[in-house]
This record gives structure tokens, C-alpha cells and sequence, in this order.
């Protein structure tokens, strides 16, 4: 479990100071590697609040990282209980 | 041996559990950023400033530390290559405040007053870091900065403007946003155009295949002092087309922008 936090210190400092491509695939690979990863969509929202356009309509909705953070989080789920990939590990 | 069954039920609660949990979280979020956006957004400014301070402290130390290692003959190269621009940006530079002059000249006797209250403010963050077209700066409220303000490079290049304020920090959205359109003249024509941000600080413009366009031209915001916005990039299109695309891009780098100037309305 320890390694948890570390891996989302990793990510938070991925998205504060690196490029966002390498901010978005540590978050990928968080998603892949931690079973329910409940922190890696508020930290996509926090990617979201810190450099998004504000929400000032329903046809600009600046949510990229978290859009992408809960279509992961659903489909992985899905595929954690079907792959032998996640079976073995 | 005895074992207990796994149940399929408990299994699929725990499952749909998991599913409803991180759905709620991010409808927390989405709906917690539309309804009262600054708020979250400002709380996590204000927690991240910091950190950006000592990033940018650090790599400029970095950067300084890594200079240091280049070889002398490209130091040399460098040398002569930086001798020739500066001499072509002080030639520049005499014909630039001539026409400043003349232009201040021409206000002045058409009565309106030169462009006044600029305040400098440190970018704390910039693309790439940021996905979107939009620079995190260290001014906010409390320096008197407004939503609506300009954002400048330099003292004509316009960037964009504040979007968000917060008490010590900004949010400066680029042009270039590609969900932002720009009303713009093509210098020296006066042609009317929608610039159409494309991200990464590019532009996109579609034409008639007639309009009056050039390698050379640039664009400028609408308003008295005509604040250059984007020059010319490339121009597509057959000639059998009716419309030519035009590509455009900032003059000034954001990747690289280190300070930036706000002009308090």
C-alpha cells in the first residue's frame, strides 16, 4: 500500500512541473498499475482547475484530464476482472 | 476442505461500489468547477504557487549550471551569431522609436492618451506545462489586476487576457486558445478577419483567394494602438480554390516567456 503515495506524489509533481503529455502519461500508467485509483481523478480535476479555461458554458466545458481520468477509470475496471494481465499480478 | 464460495453477488457490489464512488468524485469536481469555478481553482493556485516559484528557481539555476559545460568554440559561434542580431535589432531599433514617436505625435494631437498602467508579472506556469493555451502569472487582485485586462510581451505584442483572478495570481487565457476567436486587421490593408486560435500559439484564418496577403503581413488586435497579435506563417491553397487558409503564430515563443506585462484597464 505504502508505495500508493508516492506514486501520487510522482504524478502531482508530473503535472506541476513537467510537460502535460508527461503529466497525462504518468497518470495513464496510474490507472493501469493501482487498483481503484480514486486520487488519480482528483488529481485530473486538479490538472483541470489549475491550467483550464474556466467553465463559463456548458459547450466550453474545459475537462480533458478529468474526462479522460473516469473513461480510464470505468474501462479498466471493466478489463481488471477479465484480464489474466491483473489476475497474475 | 472446507472454503467459503466466492460470491458473485458480494463481488459485484463491491464492484459497482468502486464504480459509483470515483463517478461521484468526478461529478463532485465537474460540477464544483462549474458552478463556483475561481473558488477550487483559486485554492489550488494559491497551494501550487510555491512549488511553481521553486521549479522556476531551480531550472533557471540549472540552466546557468549547464552553460557553464559548453564548449568554447560554440560559445564563440554563439558570440557572433548574438554580435549580428544585435546589431540588426539596433538598426531596428532607431527606425522603431522614430515611428514610436510619430505615432505617440499623432495620439496626441488626435487627443487620446497614451496606454498607461502596465504592471510586470513573473510567469509562474506556461505550455507545455499546461495543455490548454493559458499562463499562470504572479499579480492578482491585490496588485490591482482585473478580469478583462490585456496581457502583453514586450510593449505592442498582445497575449491574451486574464481570465480568472486570485488574490496573489492569474490565469492569462492566450488567443491562441482554440476555442477563442480574435477579431483582427491585416496591417497595412486594414482588412477585417476572425483569427481563429489553434493552440500551442498558432492561428488559422480562411480567406477569399483575392484578399491581399503576404509572407510579411501581421495582424492586429482591433483599438487605437494596434497591439500586434500573430504574423503570417503560411499561406495554402490552390489556385483554383475560392478561399486560401491562412496559417499564422504568435511572434513571441510562450514556451519561453519568463515575464509578462498587464495593462490594468
Amino acid at each position: 500500500m505504502y508505495p500508493r503515495i508516492y506514486i501520487n506524489i510522482g504524478i502531482l509533481v508530473g503535472i506541476l512541473y513537467t510537460p502535460w503529455w508527461f503529466g497525462v502519461l504518468a497518470l495513464v500508467l496510474g490507472f493501469v498499475f493501482i487498483e481503484r485509483f480514486y486520487e488519480g481523478i482528483v488529481l485530473a480535476a486538479i490538472a483541470d482547475t489549475l491550467y483550464g479555461v474556466s467553465y463559463r458554458d456548458a459547450e466550453n466545458l474545459y475537462l480533458t484530464y478529468l474526462f479522460m481520468a473516469v473513461i480510464l477509470f470505468i474501462v479498466l475496471m471493466f478489463l481488471r476482472t477479465r484480464l489474466s494481465f491483473y489476475a497474475l499480478s | 476442505m472446507n472454503y467459503f464460495l466466492k460470491s458473485k453477488n458480494r463481488a459485484r457490489g463491491k464492484f459497482l461500489r468502486s464504480l459509483g464512488l470515483g463517478l461521484l468524485i468526478a461529478v463532485f469536481f465537474a460540477l464544483f468547477g462549474f458552478f463556483a469555478p475561481t473558488i477550487l481553482s483559486g485554492f489550488f493556485v494559491r497551494l501550487a504557487t510555491p512549488a511553481w516559484n521553486l521549479g522556476n528557481a531551480l531550472s533557471s539555476e540549472t540552466w546557468t549550471s549547464t552553460q557553464f559545460w559548453r564548449s568554447k568554440i560554440a560559445l564563440v559561434e554563439e558570440n557572433k551569431a548574438l554580435k549580428v542580431s544585435l546589431e540588426e535589432a539596433r538598426l531596428k531599433e532607431v527606425a522603431y522609436e522614430t515611428l514610436k514617436d510619430e505615432n505617440n505625435t499623432l495620439k496626441e494631437s488626435f487627443g487620446r492618451e497614451l496606454p498607461q498602467g502596465f504592471i510586470l508579472a513573473g510567469v509562474l506556469a506556461r505550455p507545455p506545462q499546461i495543455p490548454y493555451d493559458t499562463l499562470l502569472v504572479d499579480v492578482g487582485q491585490k496588485d490591482g489586476v482585473r478580469v478583462g485586462d490585456s496581457a502583453f510581451a514586450a510593449d505592442s505584442i498582445v497575449l491574451g487576457t486574464i481570465i480568472e483572478v486570485y488574490e496573489s495570481q492569474s490565469k492569462i487565457e492566450l488567443y491562441s486558445n482554440a476555442a477563442r476567436k480574435t477579431p483582427a486587421f491585416i496591417s497595412g490593408t486594414n482588412m477585417s478577419v476572425l483569427l481563429q486560435g489553434r493552440g500551442g500559439g498558432d492561428f488559422e484564418i480562411v480567406l477569399p483567394r483575392e484578399s491581399p496577403i503576404t509572407e510579411d503581413d501581421v495582424f492586429v488586435v482591433a483599438g487605437i494602438e494596434g497591439f500586434t497579435v500573430a504574423q503570417v506563417k503560411t499561406i495554402d491553397g490552390k489556385s483554383t480554390d475560392s478561399f486560401q487558409n491562412v496559417l499564422a503564430e504568435s511572434p513571441v515563443n510562450t514556451l519561453l516567456l519568463r515575464f509578462v506585462t498587464i495593462r490594468r484597464q
